[in-house]
């Protein structure tokens, strides 16, 4: 089992490729053909931002551009193929597996 | 389910037993009935005791003599002094003789006047004090000049002193006395004109392994001294430089003024002072030892004559490397910190491994100052660092790569003590199947008793009559006779103002017609008019509270027994009264990344004030923080930031665990991202109060514990949450007066999900956290699943609608020959579908008021034939079904075991042959 962080450009994006791990049955239902847990990121904060004592927001947290996944493959020992390309490897990840 | 049935059914899982990787079905036996689980991540469930538990995988303690409570072995030889060498004189009784002289003897200056002979087994020494005749036990060699011996020997005089290596002695008896040996023989003399008996000599060397300075002998079971001073007792090559020893010894001052001094020692260097004794008493001291040796000496301003007894020294802190500052409390079980910036270490725990975590936790008591940090191998450290009372714990996970294999514990400034140090190594890529409880039982949580002699099994003791009340017991009760309107016997208990007290009594109204139990705390009567029971409660308002037990009518009685106050501390959970099911989740993640730590800096306080609070916690950890609105007049909250991002229409769920401390009420409000909405719940009552959140939930955990939860629609791109400390009903993001730590709440496990509902709690500590979702499948096989007929059965409960499917089948391994009842993706909605040769035979339903609740459903399958049973109702048939082929697996999913998985509770799931209709009813009823 890996987990592995990727940016794509936008969701719809990580919709499309994570759609290429799911078939359709003959009653339209998606069927997974890779055992692999999707983590719905969206932004990751790179640089917490600052706040007033008012709890208002001073300067603004700095995101990640795109769009993130968490990926949990079960099965794999790398990420797959047409996946690499969007592997990132932030300096503080903020996520973990419980 | 009804006991005659259960031997009907095929396969029987209930919430009983599992295993890492499988959940283990009742019947069959032989396992073939048992489930595949897998998650691929720790969760948390609620065990029977009530507590939020973790079900990752704990290694076994890594840590060595974590509490400090180990002692090692008596360092110190002979310590009570009672140690005796070998008998050194041979024929001491003189038995043996030869030619009228004892054998083994040196007889010396023997002449007509002065001579030895034998008289009845005795030895005579005759002297007309003109030689001095003397005797010397054989070998002359047998004594160490300076060492110290027991001399015994019994006399019996006619006349005369004898002197034996400088004692005098001119009295019968046995006379027992500690010889400094003047030389290395032993010598028995005359010293005037004389005629004694001599028998039963006998020498032994005590004192055995310690150097006596001069003045220093040994008495019976101890060491004396006459005071000489600078001169001590003392052990060398007995200790370890660097290790941490207790230190015992019991001195007892004759005379004079006792200044002493107990030092590690070493006769080639100087020494070190472990401390100063200058009274009588018995002493332990911790110190870390810096020389081989020990000694007590008297210092130069003494002048007492004193003993010293049961030295002892034993090693503590085994296993530890104490800094500068740190000692060892082995009696009390814990390490002292005395402020000093240094760290306990412990080498050898296993924790150099990069990517494994490991949970540090420590007790904190007597703090005073500064702070802890802890960490592993030379780099890793955990945060948040401890400060205060309590159990503290941590997870940390090593990703820097070292050599050292250590924990350690860094003091910087720390002034307190800590204990129970464990830690475990954590393993989260578990497959553990989570029974979890609910619907538990509670029951008061009570101080000790604060009445004496309740319950009068010491007579009328403690208890004091009034002038009209006269006491006496009855049949183990207390007999209160009235010779007036009214009269009582009263007790003063101790009270703490504002602390709530239960009382509890019996009461018998015996010939008067009320008896009435008073308290000067509320001021009222509590009248029973027969025999009954006394159950209620006050708050004190003084530290001293009057319990008075009226009688009433001149000259009747009544009775009293078992009167009990003791402080209410509240609710608390009685163990194993919950109800357990299997708990199977949907995936899910805290996007709060510190859950637990309302002191990080993710949680932004706007006249709010977060302070540690020394409580027990939902997970039965003493340790938590308590959250409360300054005394500003203005709006108060804690957020935490940065807000989630979000996208429009997504369901964001907040849930916290909160208990009063002081204040009743707690809001919620929904800010950015959300339309602006609160709720306020009522955590005195356990119930919401006003609000206009749609979706929200308070649920109990016992001892004043509650899980509120909030679900709310995203209307913009963050999901922003507002938790404020409320002190009342108010609306939302009030304007109020707080009035500072006097009145606020406890709060735990903050948890914010992109789900329509709170699952089970994700700690996190530092990092959003993710639990992997349950799945559960290929149960069975075709002997034990009838495919032409049959009933599948369960009693599961959904855990929200969610707009999902969630199915338990049966099948051939595809969707297309399968029978199953789901969840369905319409509210409160219950399916059941047979699908044969990939055609679906048709589907029936049932729409239910609450599918949060257990249903017991049965579905039976036969051609033509197709019923759903819920809750001893048929409640929908189908008549027009072909049957599915080749039914060998049941599953917590659709028929392929890959998808629509079951998210659910369920406290049992079953096959069965076909039943009838009463079976049916029966099954789904009981």
């Amino acid at each position: 089992m890996i987990h592995k962080r990727y940016t794509f450009t936008d969701k719809a994006q990580a919709d499309s490729k994570i759609s290429k791990f799911f078939d359709i049955d003959e009653e339209g239902n998606k069927v997974p053909n890779e055992r692999a847990a999707f983590i719905y990121l969206d932004k990751f904060v790179l640089v917490q931002g600052q706040y007033d004592e008012e709890g208002d927001e001073v300067v603004a947290p700095t995101y990640s551009e795109g769009y993130a996944l968490d990926v949990v493959w079960h099965n794999l020992e790398e990420s797959p193929y047409g996946w690499k390309t969007y592997e990132v490897e932030p300096e503080s990840p903020c996520h973990t597996l419980y | 389910m009804a006991d005659n049935l259960l031997d009907k059914a095929s396969i029987l899982l209930t919430p009983t037993a599992y295993n890492d990787g499988s959940m283990l079905s009742i019947k069959p036996e032989n396992g073939d009935g048992d489930f595949d689980f897998s998650r691929g991540s720790a969760a948390t469930r609620v065990n029977a005791q009530g507590l939020v538990e973790n079900v990752q995988i704990i290694s076994s303690e890594l840590v060595s003599n974590g509490n400090f409570s180990q002692i090692g072995t008596e360092e110190v030889l002979n310590g009570n002094f009672s140690q005796e060498g070998s008998e050194l004189v041979t024929n001491g009784d003189f038995a043996n003789w030869t030619n009228d002289n004892p054998d083994n003897y040196l007889v010396l200056n023997q002449n007509a006047n002065n001579y030895v002979t034998e008289s009845n087994g005795q030895l005579r020494m005759v002297s007309d004090n003109s030689a001095t005749i003397a005797i010397r036990p054989e070998p002359l060699n047998m004594l160490t000049a300076g060492k110290i011996y027991k001399v015994s020997v019994d006399l019996t005089f006619t006349t005369g002193t004898i002197d034996i290596s400088g004692n005098l002695f001119n009295t019968s008896g046995t006379k027992v006395f500690y010889l400094t040996a003047p030389a290395s023989y032993l010598q028995i003399a005359k010293v005037s004109a004389l005629d004694v008996l001599i028998d039963n000599v006998s020498v032994k060397e005590v004192g055995q392994n310690w150097d006596l300075g001069t003045g220093w002998s040994i008495g019976d079971g101890e060491a004396v001294t006459d005071g000489t001073i600078n001169k001590g007792i003392s052990q060398e090559g007995i200790l370890t430089s660097g290790k941490f020893y207790k230190i015992s010894l019991d001195v007892n001052v004759l005379s004079g003024s006792l200044s002493s001094r107990l030092r590690f020692f070493d006769s080639n260097s100087s020494d070190t002072i472990i401390s100063g004794i200058t009274s009588s008493g018995t002493y332990t001291f911790y110190a870390s030892a810096n020389k081989t040796g020990l000694q007590l000496i008297s210092l130069s301003d003494n002048t007492a004559e004193y003993t010293v007894t049961n030295i002892s020294i034993k090693e503590v802190g085994q296993d530890w490397t104490l800094g500068t500052g740190w000692s060892v409390d082995q009696a009390n079980s814990k390490a002292i910190s005395d402020g000093t910036t240094s760290n306990l270490q412990q080498f050898s725990v296993d924790t150099s491994v990069v990517g494994k975590k490991y949970k540090i936790s420590l007790y904190v008591s007597d703090y005073l100052s500064g702070f802890l940090s802890l960490g592993v191998g030379g780099y890793d450290y955990v945060s948040p660092t401890i400060t205060g009372n309590g159990e503290h714990t941590r997870i940390l996970e090593v990703t820097n790569s070292s050599s050292n294999d250590r924990l350690y514990i860094g003091s910087s400034s720390f002034n307190g003590s800590i204990t129970n140090i464990s830690v475990k190594e954590v393993t989260d890529d578990t497959n553990i199947p989570r029974i979890n409880y609910e619907g538990f039982s509670y029951q008061d949580s009570l101080g000790s008793e604060e009445v004496v002699n309740g319950d009068f099994s010491n007579g009328t003791n403690n208890w004091t009559p009034n002038a009209a009340a006269t006491l006496s017991i009855d049949n183990g009760k207390l007999k209160v006779l009235i010779n007036g309107t009214s009269g009582y016997p009263g007790q003063f208990v101790d009270t703490i103002i504002g602390k709530t007290y239960k009382v509890t009594a019996d009461g018998f109204i015996g010939t008067s017609s009320r008896i009435a139990l008073y308290n000067d705390a509320d001021g009222q009567f509590r009248n029973l008019y027969a025999d009954g029971n006394f159950n209620f409660n006050f708050i004190a308002t003084s530290t001293s509270t009057q319990l008075r037990l009226y009688v009433f009518d001149n000259g009747a009685y009544g009775l009293w027994d078992n009167v009990s106050i003791k402080e209410y501390l509240g609710q608390e959970v009685v163990p194993d009264s919950g109800c357990g099911s299997w708990l199977l989740e949907p995936q899910s993640t805290n996007l709060i990344t510190h859950s637990e730590d309302f002191s990080d800096s993710s949680w932004v306080k706007k006249d709010t004030t977060i302070e540690v609070a020394n409580i027990t916690m939902p997970n039965g950890v003493i340790n938590g923080y308590k959250l409360f609105a300054n005394t500003s007049s203005t709006s108060h909250r804690m957020e935490v930031t940065p807000s989630p991002t979000a996208t429009v229409g997504q369901n964001f769920t907040l849930s916290l665990f909160i208990k009063s401390a002081g204040s009743d009420f707690i809001q919620v409000a929904s800010s950015t991202g959300f339309n602006s909405r609160y709720q306020n719940f009522n955590i005195s009552t356990g119930t919401k109060a006003s609000g206009d959140i749609s979706d929200s939930s308070i649920t109990d955990f016992g001892n004043g514990w509650y899980r509120i939860s909030v679900t709310e629609t995203t209307t913009g791109t963050s999901a922003r949450y507002l938790i404020i400390p409320a002190l009342s009903d108010i609306t939302r993001n009030a304007i109020f007066q707080g009035n500072a730590n006097e009145d606020g709440v406890y709060i735990w496990g903050a948890q914010l999900e992109n789900l329509p509902y709170a699952s089970s709690y994700i700690p996190t500590n530092g990092s959003i956290a993710t639990r992997l979702a349950d799945e559960a499948n290929n149960s069975g096989n075709s002997s034990l699943i009838n495919s032409t007929e049959g009933v599948l059965y369960a009693e599961i409960a959904a855990l929200a609608n969610d707009g999902t499917f969630r199915l338990i089948s049966i099948s051939d391994g595809t969707n297309s020959n399968r029978i199953f009842l789901a969840f369905s993706n319409n509210n409160n909605k219950i399916t059941a579908n047979i699908t044969s040769g990939g055609v679906s035979q048709g589907s029936i339903h049932y729409t239910s008021t609450n599918l949060l609740l257990f249903h017991k459903i049965a579905l039976k399958y036969k051609l033509n034939d197709f019923q759903l049973w819920i809750n001893g109702i048929k409640v929908a048939t189908d008549t027009t079904a072909t049957m599915p082929t080749g039914l060998n697996r049941l599953n917590f999913t659709n028929g392929d075991g890959v998808q629509n998985f079951f998210h659910g509770k369920a406290k049992a799931l079953a096959v069965f042959p076909i039943l009838t209709d009463a079976e049916l009813q029966s099954l789904t009823t009981q």
